[in-house]
């Protein structure tokens, strides 16, 4: 099979850019703000330096749509136009954000030096480079739903895991208890009989599931989960759905925002 | 002998209508992208599973990643499913990689080096390996805190490498193997969607042979 020249995530790249939001506030004193101020936002906890929440912003845009470059010395009989693609790596995402930080005489306290508190740790700029990408390309899938005919194929989706993790959170709990809230008793059975996290498109349990009140992935820090679209008649098979039901996934629309503030 | 008349109004002919008024490219592509997109994206997930990094250390869940950014377009042809990852085509073309910016590649020697960049170490210093060629070595014995804090605020330190250890190797260029399984196959491709579409299919008609229009 011969690859042929990849297409831009455009449907990722509505979530991106968002308002610059510098604050003070810890992640548990966000998480009590307006949602739909968060949402539209690009901040990170106590992350106060415009800088550095800009050039997040730039590199991760460009690691959700990497560019292609033609190099010379990459052509090769399945690669002859010598197409690369070109995007940061964390590395240098990491080298850049530390230089900004430095810059802005940053210093961790004593204490957070290295945890996930320190801006300029290795697990906070992964965090939140992995985050927002991850968030950006899940809600590029969610787009995906406007389609009717789409929807009408795929009706459903299940929580997988896409990424492996040492210690992975039990998202069995969490499904029951987010299912229980959304009252989405067919998703908890499907759960309690199968082993497997699927629901509707349009339940509830999806913002339930989301500690971000989101109705896609990341639906919590560092999570490895992710979603895949279910066809109809799998999920009919489980009993989530039946053979003529349309669903209405809820798509919150962000794009065109920035200009309409500017 | 005998004949049956089958009239181009009849309910025969309303059902096929409405049948294959849903097998429309522009109707039926979504579902073929969503096939594929749903393969390569297990296919991912899976190798992520499988393929942990070679040297151990931290994780960097490159396939899971590439699996976040798989997504499917309908363009004129068909469908195109594209793996929005760096170093994807790389793995699966192979070829020859050389520096662009720097004067040498930098390949990792150890767990702690995988996935980082030697500017990220503040003490590597440039040696010649005897036998092995031009690398980054550690300049001095590296120690991490670990365990609790002790009464006096400190904690113990453990000595994670040597001074001398070699962390990166440097090289003018590597040549990279193909590795065409890092995609599904053409034939894992043509299976996956022929089997949805068929399913497609049958629901598609349950929902036509249902229709009060294709039954009076």
């Amino acid at each position: 099979m011969t690859p042929t020249s990849p297409i831009p995530f455009t449907d990722a790249l509505r979530r991106l850019p968002r308002r610059l939001m510098p604050t003070a506030l810890s992640s548990g004193e966000l998480a009590r703000l307006d949602r739909a101020i968060l949402d539209r936002s690009f901040f990170s906890a106590q992350t106060m330096i415009e800088d550095v929440l800009d050039a997040y912003q730039r590199r991760i845009t460009e690691i959700v749509s990497p560019r292609q470059e033609r190099r010379p010395d990459r052509v090769t009989p399945d690669n002859p136009e010598g197409l690369v693609t070109v995007a940061p790596d964390l590395g240098s995402v990491r080298l850049q954000i530390r230089e900004l930080l430095d810059v802005n005489s940053y210093t961790p306290s004593p204490d957070d030096a290295g945890t996930i508190k320190d801006l300029s740790s290795d697990a906070r700029i992964n965090l939140v480079v992995d985050m927002n990408v991850a968030e950006a390309q899940a809600y590029g899938h969610l787009l995906q739903n406007a389609d009717p005919d789409f929807a009408d194929a795929f009706p459903a989706q299940e929580l997988v895991r896409f990424e492996e993790r040492k210690e992975p959170r039990d998202w069995a709990v969490r499904w029951q208890s987010a299912a229980a809230e959304a009252g989405d008793e067919v998703a908890a059975r499907v759960q309690r009989t199968t082993g497997r996290m699927v629901a509707r498109k349009d339940s509830g349990i999806w913002a339930k599931l989301s500690v971000f009140g989101r109705a896609w992935p990341p639906f919590d820090y560092g999570s490895g989960m992710g979603l895949e679209d279910v066809t109809r008649e799998e999920a009919m098979d489980l009993g989530v759905i039946d053979r003529d039901t349309q669903v209405a996934v809820p798509i919150p629309r962000f794009e065109g925002e920035l200009k309409e503030a500017a | 002998m005998t004949a049956v008349n089958v009239t181009s109004s009849g309910p025969a002919a309303r059902f096929l209508a409405q049948v294959t008024s849903q097998l429309q490219p522009s109707r039926l592509l979504p579902r073929v992208g969503g096939s594929a997109q749903r393969l390569t994206q297990r296919h991912l997930r899976r190798l992520d599973r499988e393929r942990p990094n070679q040297l151990g250390g931290r994780r960097t869940n490159f396939y899971g990643k590439a699996a976040r950014g798989t997504f499917f377009t309908v363009a004129p042809e068909g469908v195109v499913v594209t793996v929005g990852q760096q170093g994807m085509r790389q793995r699966f073309a192979g070829g020859v990689i050389t520096p662009v910016k720097a004067r040498f590649l930098t390949i990792p020697a150890t767990a702690e080096a995988h996935g980082k960049r030697a500017g990220e170490f503040s003490d590597l210093k440039f040696a010649v390996i005897p036998g092995q060629g031009p690398a980054l070595v550690r300049a001095s014995d590296q120690f991490k805190s670990v365990g609790a804090k002790r009464k006096d605020g400190t904690r113990r330190q453990k000595q994670v490498s040597s001074a001398g250890d070699v962390i990166f190797w440097l090289r003018k260029r590597v040549t990279q193997r193909p590795d065409p399984t890092v995609i599904p196959d053409a034939a894992a491709y043509g299976t996956a969607i022929a089997n949805d579409l068929a399913t497609w299919l049958n629901t598609l008609a349950a929902r036509a042979a249902a229709s009060p229009s294709a039954t009076t």
